[in-house]
This record gives structure tokens, sequence and C-alpha cells, in this order.
């Protein structure tokens, strides 16, 4: 169809180069996407009634998107700008006629209603501000000072928009796959495949409906983490997937690096350890960064700051990146941050003796799994006498209310959880509303282990059907992320209080509650939700 | 035509130059906000609405973009009028030209700018972080005394029901500017997108003689 409608153009509209070459492109990129001209000068405009703008506010992907294809705010509707959009008549939505009511008619949006644009059109609508139908542009679009080149430029990049081969974009199917690397533990695995498979076999649109059905691949990865890379493209070359759904692993780092450097949007993977800096890829939380960032933020909210900071953890383990988040937040603060690194096995005089004399002023932060937090605390009889005991409750595995119980009893007093999901009670009853029917149609059932991957893998593929579905025939995977920031109230059954997103954001959940343990062994919110 | 009124809720429409055009985009449908389709019709002019409104300011914590905490209602009560509006700062079409304006408005007061609060309240806070609200607030050249502030998700969100701009999703939020003279006083509703020389026109009169 997109093709058809190419050549329709490329007939009628002989102004328009067919093939643009590649340095009038990336001048094109650069204006759309940075407010850049050619020699970096920032490009110039203004919006009517309004002042003179310039570069970054003037930028084309400030409302088109990088997609180009628009977005809509509050009653403010942009317009997609995509090739085969821009270049073609506007076309009413199929199946939709106008609303009317007594004394008012809601009638299309003009894109829906105007002529294709052609050179003079677009040169008129970016520089007048009138568009290909005679009706003038929404205040809220800039009116542009461009040279002959430059609006040359912006139409030879607009119509790279929307246009070419999508991978995993087949003939008669759409093609996803999920990630499961070798460390990710097997009831949890099994959770995830148990939920994704049968959330995406029930979302996905049936065969001849005019929609392409979703086939969903497992990728298992084996071996070391260093090989992982090389078995993801192989995956990628024999059957190109146009998004990762879900997944599961503990060391996600090969898996991140994979998606950001082909591009691919990864959705809201199963790992406490998401990789730096994401643009493809979105999570359902920042990982163990965020545990000593909420930590930090909370320790430099008290009155006084401890004297010291004692952190212990495995540098082999993901306790690490918890320690470093910690240290680089109160790097400028008046506090001496204090290593004590491990690696285990160790015996029981190893664990005691692992502590350092604690002061009354100091802090200790135990980032350990939960055998090894066993161990150490079952290793002293008491505890030292600390202004604070702080734990990890992903590395602990203590997101579950039982599991505390193996805190022992006397340093249940001054020991918090940090704790970046939601409580576990009000959790449970949550997913049980939002989920335990489907799971009970598909012969599933919550599990108190494995309930935090369930719902966040029926989160991932709720956000992502959603996504596809507004997506429609419109394939570009820069169109579904945005789609995705857009989507995220499917997530109903997250292991988290709130989770948001919005325009270029990479992480569901932001923060983290402290969590106190009751005598019984339950966990108990102690303050309120951490956003560092 | 521009009658001033202290009856809450009386408005008047201001047509403005330009179009404002509501479309039948299954999303904007979808967002659920008939509230803001009444009233508008094809190719109508764009408007601003002007009412007046008496709001009690909550008294809850925010952060400011220094990271520091201050009460709602001091911050906005120091004498000064006040100029404020709801963004966040991921925001693509809507905030950016708002920030724009406030940010004209600013540059306009001359050497009254230290004589106007204005105020921008995050609606997406656990994603703006004081840090970010700086960047925003460095990107748009805003300067003292100009708030950005953030804080908890109910706390931002009470700020936005008091001042009747709630939204369960902040993608569906529409521009509204608000202005008030002094605390106690009524509040103005600029709802629409006013520009800088229509908050202008409101403001000037509420800036106190020089002595």
């Amino acid at each position: 169809m997109h093709r058809l409608l190419a050549l329709a153009i490329a007939l009628l509209l002989p102004a328009l180069p067919g093939q643009a070459d590649e340095a009038l492109l990336g001048e094109g990129q650069r204006l759309y996407l940075e407010g850049l001209r050619a020699d970096g000068s920032p490009l110039e405009g203004w919006r009517p009634g309004g002042e003179r703008l310039r570069g970054r506010d003037m930028a084309c992907v400030q409302c088109h998107r990088r997609s180009g294809m628009g977005t809509v705010e509050g009653v403010v509707v942009v317009p997609p700008i995509t090739g085969p959009v821009l270049f073609a008549p506007g076309q009413p939505p199929a199946g939709h006629t106008p609303r009317r009511a007594a004394g008012m008619a809601l009638q299309d949006h003009s894109f829906r209603t105007r002529p294709a644009y052609d050179a003079p059109r677009l040169a008129r609508a970016l520089r007048e501000g009138m568009g290909a139908g005679d009706v003038p542009l929404d205040p809220l679009m800039p009116r542009y000072t461009l040279s002959e080149r430059e609006l040359a430029a912006l139409q030879a990049w607009l119509e790279s928009l929307g246009t070419g081969p999508v991978p995993g974009v087949g003939s008669t199917t759409l093609h996803l796959a999920t990630v499961i690397t070798p460390d990710a533990d097997a009831r949890q695995r099994d959770a995830m495949r148990d939920v994704l498979q049968r959330c995406i076999a029930g979302r996905s649109p049936p065969p001849g409906r005019g929609r392409r059905p979703w086939v969903l691949e497992e990728w298992a990865l084996s071996g070391p983490p260093q090989g992982w890379r090389n078995q993801l493209e192989a995956r990628m070359r024999r059957q190109p997937a146009f998004a990762l759904v879900s997944g599961i692993g503990r060391d996600w780092t090969p898996v991140h690096e994979f998606c950001e450097a082909e591009g691919v949007p990864c959705l809201f993977p199963n790992t406490d350890l998401p990789g730096p800096d994401p643009r493809a890829s979105v999570y359902l939380w920042p990982g163990m960064v965020l545990e000593g960032a909420v930590l930090a933020r909370h320790l430099m909210e008290q009155e006084r700051l401890p004297t010291r900071i004692i952190q212990v953890f495995d540098p082999s383990d993901m306790g690490r990146e918890g320690a470093a988040a910690l240290r680089g937040a109160l790097v400028s603060q008046p506090v001496t941050v204090f290593d004590r690194t491990f690696r285990g096995p160790l015996d029981e005089a190893a664990w005691r003796s692992l502590l350092p004399p604690v002061d009354a002023g100091d802090v200790l932060v135990l980032w350990l799994g939960d055998a090894d937090l066993e161990r150490l605390l079952r290793s002293h009889k008491a505890p030292p006498t600390a202004a604070g005991v702080f734990v990890s409750g992903t590395l602990a595995g203590l997101e579950r209310a039982p599991d505390a119980r193996k805190v022992p009893p006397p340093w249940r007093a001054g020991l918090r959880v940090i704790y970046p999901f939601d409580a576990p009670e009000a959790r449970l009853s949550r997913m049980v509303f939002n989920l335990g029917s489907w799971m009970s149609t598909q012969g599933l059932s919550l599990a108190r282990d494995t309930e935090r991957t369930q719902g966040n893998t029926h989160a991932a593929c709720e956000i992502t059907a959603r996504a596809l579905y507004t997506l429609g025939e419109r394939y570009s995977r820069d169109y579904l992320l945005e789609l995705v920031e857009d989507s995220y109230a499917g997530a109903t059954a997250s292991a988290f209080p709130r989770f948001t997103l919005g325009p270029g954001q990479r992480y569901g959940s932001k923060g983290a509650y402290l969590m106190r343990i009751e005598k019984d062994g339950s966990l108990a919110v102690d303050g309120d939700w951490i956003v560092p | 035509m521009r009658s001033r009124t202290s009856a809450p809720w009386r408005t008047t429409v201001l047509p403005l130059a330009g179009l404002l055009v509501i479309g039948l985009n299954p999303l904007a449908a979808q967002a659920g906000d008939e509230h803001a389709h009444h009233h508008h019709h094809h190719h109508a002019a764009s408007a601003v609405s002007r009412s007046e409104a008496a709001i009690t300011p909550p008294r809850v914590n925010l952060r400011n973009q220094d990271g520091a905490t201050v009460v709602f209602a001091d911050a906005i009560d120091d004498g000064r009028p006040v100029l404020l509006n709801f963004i966040y700062t991921s925001c693509t079409a809507i905030c950016p030209p708002m920030t724009r304006i406030f940010a004209e408005v600013q540059e306009s007061l001359g050497d009254d700018r230290p004589r106007v609060r204005l105020v921008s309240v995050s609606i997406d806070p656990e994603q703006d972080t004081p840090r970010r609200l700086r960047d925003y607030a460095r990107q748009f050249g805003a300067t003292e005394p100009w708030l950005f502030l953030t804080g908890s998700a109910a706390a931002s969100t009470a700020v936005q029901k008091a001042f009747n701009s709630y939204r369960p999703d902040k993608m569906s939020h529409t521009p509204v500017s608000f202005l008030r003279r002094a605390p106690g006083q009524a509040w103005v509703r600029l709802d629409g997108l006013a520009q800088a020389g229509d908050i202008l026109r409101e403001l000037r009169p509420m800036l106190p003689p020089r002595p």
C-alpha cells in the first residue's frame, strides 16, 4: 500500500527527487531532529502572535516526534508528516463519520481533508503557515525562515520517514521475540514464559482481519555473557524481530547493548540490571542503581548525615551497582563511604570478621543476596550499635512478606529494607484483582514467589499490545516506542505502586519505599515513596 | 467585553487570531476529554477563555528546582502577584510553547521582573526531579523569582485539583494560565494558549504602583 502510494507520488510530483542524495538527507535530518542548519547555526522562525524562536525550539521532532507520526496532547493534534502521509491526499479515518450534536459539529482535522503536499505547498506551509488545503495551520506550528536548499533537505528527510522495509514485518505476520539469558532462575523463567506466550497469543490480531498476526519467538541464550551478543545478532539475521518483549535475565548488559546498537525496541525485560542510557530499550525500573540513589536521598533528608557509610558487597554481583550509585550520589557530601567487599563462599568466622568495627554514628548497608545476608546476620549474635542498617530488598529476595522472617529478631528493629516495589499486601490484592481471572482462564495461577515476574510480564505484554494496536499497519520502530510511552496505563498488574512513562522516558517505576520488619516478620511501609 | 468580576466561574471568551482545530483523532477521543471539546467548532477562532475563581492553594510540601522543600501555599503567598501554570519536562507539543511564553512575559517585565512570582508546577513529578526542572528552567532562560515545583504524586495532584486542572492522564492536559494579584484574592484563569500579550494585559494592572 505504501509502496503504491510512493509510486503514485513519484509519478504525480516530478519535482520530488526519486533518490535524495545523502548530503541533502543528512541536512534534512539535522534540521528535523536538532533545528540546526548545515553550518551548525540555529534554524529561525516564529509562532503567530508569539516571539521569535530558534534552534531546538523549532525542531520538527519537538512535536512531530522522531517517527514523524505526530502526537495528541489534550486537544492539540499534531498531524503525521511522514512521506507516505504528507505527499498523499489526506484521508478521513476509515469507518468514522464526523460526530454531530445539536448546535455543534465536530469535523475532520484539516490534515485529513487536504490535498497532497508538493514542494511549493510544503514551502508555503513552512514559511507562511498556510496548509495544502488553504487552511492556516495551527498557531502552535512555527513559521520558518528556510532557504531553497533547506526546504529540499527537509522534504528529502520527510520523504524518507515511514518508507522502506522494517525488520520483523513479514508479508503476513509481525515477528516479535523474547530473550532468556542462561543466568535466569528457572522458576522465574517459566513464570515469564507462561504469561508472555499466552498474553501475546491472546492479544494478537486474528488472521484474516487485515492486520498481521503476531508471532513470538523465544531467543534462549547460552554460555557466558561474552557470547550473547553474537547469538542475538545471529537470531536477528535468521528471523528479524520488530521488537523484543519482556524476557528475563540477571545480567542484561549484553542484551541492552545489542538492542541499542540494533535500534530494536526492547520492552520491559524482567531484569534488575538494565544497561545505561537506554534509547531503544524501555525498562520496568532503573534496577539496582535506583536502590543506591533512593538510600542516598533518604540519608540526605535526615537531620544529620552519618559519619561513615559502610557498604558490604560482592563486586562480582549486582550489589556493586547499588553500592556505586550510593557512593556517587553522596560524592559531594561530608560523609565517608567505606566499601567492604568479599568473594564467597565464606565460613562463619569469615562472615563474623567481615564487618569492621561499627560506631554509633555509622550506617551499615548490606548489598547481599538472600543466603549471604542470612549468613552474615546469623554470624553476629546482636547487631552492632549503628545509626541504621539497610539491606537491598531486590538482592535479598525480601519482596515477599514471609521471607523477611529470615532476618533474625535482634536485627529487626534497626533494619530497613530498600524496597522498589508496591507493599506486599497492596500489590498482591491489586494483582489478584487485575490479573487473577485472566490467569485462571489460562490455566495459570499467581504464586507468592513468582507474582512479581508474572505481573511485570503481563504489564510488558499489555503495554506492547496496546501500542501495537494503535500502530496498526504503520510499522516504524520509532513510532512503536512513542506509542509505548503513551500506553503505560496497560501496566495494571505490575509490581510497582506507580508506573508511568512519557515522551523519551525509559523507566516505568522511579522510586522505592523503605520498609520496616514487623514482629511477625512481615514488611510494613516506613515513610513516603522516595523518588531520588 | 473583558468584564472584571469577583464571581467565580463567570466566563468570557476572547477570540484571538489563528485557528484551533479539533480533530476526530481516536486518541483524543480515547482521552475522554469531552469537556475540552464543547464550544469548539471546526476552524473556530482560537480562543482564550477568561474566568475568575476562588482557589485555596493547598499546604502541601513540594521541592523547587534547587531541591529545597517549600510549602506550596507559603511559596506563592509571598505578597507578589503570581503567574502559575502546570507543565512537565518531557511534554512535547504544549509545554515548550507555554514555558516559552512565560519566559517572554518575564523578559517583557523588565525592571518589574522581581515583582512577579512565576510558578510552574510539574504534573509528572516522579520523572521531573529538581535536577530535571533546573535543566528545563535553564533551557528556557528562566530566572528568579520563577519557581519550578515538583514533589510526591499526591502533592502534585492536590495542587492540580485545587486549581481545577487535574487530568488523570498527563497527556490529556490542556494549556491553562493562572494569575492572582495578592494572597486571598480571586485567581484569573486563562484557558487556551494565552500569549505573552494576553498575560501581560492581566498582569500589569496587578502590579502595585512603584513608590
